[in-house]
């Protein structure tokens, strides 16, 4: 599944585009009852999630796609506030 | 030359955050992933998440250095090791970084997502704008 270095410029826009709209769609996800849960994101779908991040991964695999070119985030429930 | 750097809202505020891609020769990872630039943090470290994703194997994994070392951060506690040497890439600037954190165990929480430290900012010879009052930030450098 490795990438061609010519192709990895799409695969970060893609990657960039679909972390945009996780965060612009948290809301949304959160009422799809994904709270708690981990999601992927391809091509502004959510294309696999669990509360498990692993079966995630692997969901994401059993579909072809290499998860290290996919976004994967967790949905935090609303109001969650995480100090760094 | 200035970097933009997205504003988002996440986990009960606005971080400024970046997509980046991260490449070690030794251990060999590879991939891309979204980090929070944190000017709180000294170092940078990898999300536990991002390292599950990238798949990393148990044998890479074992070219860490050093001991493990306990951190907490954003609510989880792990255990980390140390990445001698990665590339970042970011637009099309390669920053070299020395002593990433990469999270070997996850002992309690959500694992937290990828943080660039100060020691980024450093080795990149970055000056870091943030003002989320208009939601614009970039990293600047000559």
């Amino acid at each position: 599944m490795n990438l061609q270095n010519s192709q990895l410029p799409k695969e970060i826009s893609e990657f960039e585009e679909d972390s945009k709209w996780f965060y612009e769609n948290a809301d949304l996800l959160r009422k799809n009852k994904l709270v708690g849960k981990f999601v992927a994101i391809k091509n502004k779908e959510v294309i696999a999630s669990d509360t498990e991040l692993n079966k995630v991964v692997e969901e994401v695999e059993s579909k072809g796609k290499n998860p290290s070119y996919i976004v994967i985030e967790y949905v935090y429930p609303d109001g969650t506030v995480i100090l760094f | 030359m200035r970097i933009p750097v997205r504003v988002e809202f996440f986990a009960g505020g606005l971080r400024p955050i970046v997509t980046l891609c991260i490449k070690s020769e030794s251990p060999k990872i590879f991939g891309v992933v979204n980090a929070i630039i944190d000017t709180g943090s000294p170092t940078t470290i990898l999300g536990a998440g991002d390292v599950q994703r990238m798949r990393i194997s148990q044998v890479q994994m074992g070219k860490l250095i050093g001991a493990e070392k306990e951190v907490n951060l954003g609510g989880a506690q792990i255990k980390t090791r140390v990445l001698p040497e990665a590339e970042l890439k970011i637009n099309e600037k390669k920053i070299k970084i020395s002593s990433v954190q990469v999270p070997v165990k996850l002992i309690k929480g959500t694992p937290p997502p990828t943080v660039l430290g100060i020691d980024f900012l450093l080795e990149g010879k970055f000056k870091f704008f943030f003002y989320p009052l208009k939601k614009e930030a970039y990293l600047e450098f000559d």
